[in-house]
């Protein structure tokens, strides 16, 4: 009964915060600096800041027992936070066209907004806080022959993933109810998190509406495997087609990488899959999308507990994501669901009470309001679940309120 | 376990392509590249700067619908362009002044290469373009990135132009498969927030299915010899602020009046036509 009268509570105050926004006024955003003599710098950006009410149950079996209990703040949470996506402040830089190329540079800071649960405690990145996270640092050449981008940007493998997730600017599920760090919209439910990375990046032109991306990516640890001697391979095929009044975009992407483990030479290889289809029907935008791999992992891709067992063998997972949306007006209304599985392997199968995580699945309603097309309001409820092999399972209920600011 | 020796962990190929790649990203610096790929579209493509173009594409048609010849090729001076498009202003709702649709680099480009293409296309086809403007923002403290895109054919004597957007929102990163700078369509009217201004000598194209509010038709003659008479363009819109437009320089009423007698004596205008303009010109003294 008290946790019923505080979360109406709550929900009354997101609610009260949510009216006192959209009587504000929005400010009208710059963009570009200089130009006459064919140089160009622009800067562009967001801000996201999210009232978030987070209801965790124990960590339960299905009969009701409970396997871990969690202190109080692990259940129940109040926090302003970053959604998803970190805020954004990028600066451009455009070169004339030189001997048939263009030139582009990008450097993208990404700060957060939130303490890492202290008043004062500002925290660092590392734990979450509100230092900056420089995702973006890349440079193009685009011509004829397409585009190279060279540095660091989004990797291509499940890039369009968690670009078409409806919870982009929104916040979905979060990271953690005490600490900082963005939340996670539906990574780890329905895809996995690329992340950014440098790399050297070739795309083609546009033929006919297909396009292929190959890149050399910077190596990461593939779950403890630390000891790596050549580049990660990413691929995408993408494809936009119009038939009639339904305007599709489809992509398949691939990823290859090995690393071996210190000491014992122990080889281990992630190689992945992904792929989507998106559809726009007059105010209905559809989505299906998926991935599946070994050393993949289950939510942040290749590095999460899930990527090997305890004899570091790659463990298969794999998931999906599938929403769709309504727009009426200024109002997008959306729901969405994703799970992701995490397959036992032969050592698992063998260890006596393997507690792994089997499956995270959520399901999330939105809406998302442009005042103008700046500002957009966010209002979304989510459930979410992650299930285990013991039967264990641990559910949660979230409420969030926020805006976002682009310019 | 075995633990692999130390040495090349690739093979030769994978080498191969990173090699590849670094020296094709080499080349784009040193020289103009040659196209790897070369399509029919690349040829009827007369200007190109990023996301801006001027392009000859077909005709727009759907299934079963016979669409009317264009009157290509035909040859407009690139001034006559000019003047037209200049002439073309909209207003946004909320707003209590209107605005010129194209502004001078946009012109700079498209007199030049519309009138190139115009020349160039023939009667199945049509002339696109998607031009990006830097227009003032935060009180003039810097500028914001809009386009502007559209389709243009002659036909009947009259240049028609079907807007897709006029200033909309510039992403310069966006996929431009998915979000084009898309010229406007005979069969499929836009949605938009902008209201293009009626101006004399233009009209918005009236078709079976109405009045299409981004299609519009303009009276090149007509204009033209309103530039020689040094008349104004535009009727004062009701809460219009800006300044009125002048096709071509202003010219003093006695200028004006000796025109307008020139053109009576070259039999270009009737006795009618003569007097009621030579009325109108007195109404400025």
């Amino acid at each position: 009964m008290k946790r019923a009268k505080v979360s109406s509570a709550i929900i009354g105050l997101l609610g009260f915060a949510a009216l006192v926004l959209v009587a504000s006024t929005p400010a009208k955003a710059a963009f570009v600096v200089g130009g006459e003599n064919g140089w160009q710098m622009s800067y562009d950006g967001m801000i996201n800041v999210f009232m978030v009410y987070d209801a965790k149950s124990q960590l339960e079996y299905k009969n009701g027992d409970v396997k871990v209990a969690s202190p109080y703040s692990e259940l129940q949470s109040f926090r302003i936070r970053t959604g998803l996506l970190p805020s954004i402040f990028a600066f451009n830089v455009k070169s004339p066209t030189i001997n048939g190329v263009d030139y582009s540079a990008r450097i993208g800071l990404y700060p957060q907004i939130q303490n890492n649960g202290t008043r004062i405690g500002l925290g660092t990145y590392g734990d979450g806080g509100t230092s900056i996270d420089i995702r973006e640092v890349f440079f193009t050449a685009d011509g004829k022959f397409g585009q190279f981008l060279v540095g660091r940007a989004l990797n291509l493998y499940e890039g369009k993933n968690i670009l078409t997730d409806m919870t982009l600017i929104g916040n979905g599920v979060p990271l953690n109810m005490t600490g900082g760090g963005v939340d996670l919209g539906h990574i780890g439910y329905g895809y996995t998190y690329t992340s950014f990375g440098p790399q050297f990046r070739y795309t083609t032109p546009d033929m006919s509406g297909f396009k292929v991306a190959f890149a050399i990516c910077d190596p990461s640890n593939i779950g403890g495997a630390t000891a790596i001697n050549q580049p990660r391979f990413e691929t995408e095929l993408s494809y936009v087609k119009e038939f009639g009044s339904v305007k599709t975009s489809s992509w398949l992407a691939g990823m290859f990488q090995e690393a071996k483990f210190n000491g014992t030479g122990h080889k281990v290889t992630t190689i992945g899959g992904a792929g989507g289809v998106q559809a726009w029907v007059g105010p209905v935008e559809m989505l299906v999308s998926g991935f599946g791999g070994k050393g993949v992992g289950i939510q942040l891709t290749q590095v999460d507990a899930a990527v090997l067992d305890a004899a570091g063998k790659e463990r298969v997972t794999y998931g999906g994501l599938v929403h769709a949306t309504y727009t009426i007006g200024a109002a997008k209304l959306g729901v969405q669901y994703g799970i992701n599985y995490a397959d036992k392997t032969d050592v698992d199968s063998l260890t006596t009470g393997f507690d792994g995580i089997k499956s995270k699945q959520a399901v999330t309603g939105g809406c998302y309001y442009s005042i103008n097309k700046y500002l957009t309001l966010v209002g979304e409820y989510t459930w979410a679940r992650d299930s285990y092999y013991d039967s264990s399972r641990q559910t949660q209920n979230i409420v969030s309120l926020g805006t976002v600011f682009t310019w | 376990m075995k633990n692999d020796s130390v040495g090349f962990p690739l093979k030769t190929s994978a080498w191969g392509v990173m090699f590849l790649m670094l020296f094709c990203l080499g080349a784009t610096g040193c020289s103009t590249v040659k196209s790897l790929v070369v399509s029919d579209k690349d040829r009827k493509e007369l200007f190109k700067s990023r996301d801006q173009y001027v392009r000859i594409i077909d005709q727009d048609s759907v299934k079963g619908v016979k669409v009317t010849p264009n009157n290509h090729p035909v040859s407009l001076d690139e001034e006559q362009v000019r003047m037209a498009l200049s002439t073309i202003e909209f207003m946004l709702p909320g707003q209590d002044k209107s605005f010129p649709v194209f502004e001078k680099p946009e012109l700079d480009v498209l007199e030049k290469y519309i009138s190139s293409a115009l020349a160039q296309a023939g009667p199945d086809e049509d002339v696109t373009f998607g031009v990006i403007g830097d227009y003032r923002a935060v009180y003039g403290l810097a500028k914001e990135q809009m386009y502007t895109s559209g389709r243009v054919f002659y036909r009947d004597g009259k240049l028609n132009i079907i807007f897709g957007d006029i200033h909309g929102k510039y992403w310069a990163n966006a996929d431009r498969r998915l979000y084009p700078l898309a010229p406007g369509s005979r069969f499929k009217p836009g949605t938009h927030v902008w209201r293009l201004l009626s101006q004399p000598d233009q009209e918005f194209y009236a078709g079976p299915e109405g009045v299409r509010s981004d299609w519009i038709v303009l009276d090149l003659a007509s204009m033209e010899a309103r530039a020689a008479l040094g008349e104004k363009a535009a009727a004062q819109s009701p809460g219009m602020t800006g300044g009125q437009p002048f096709y071509g320089a202003q010219k003093s009423i006695e200028e004006r009046l000796v025109i307008l007698n020139d053109l009576k004596n070259k039999k270009m205008i009737t006795e009618e036509e003569y007097e009621k303009k030579r009325l109108d010109i007195l109404k400025d003294l």
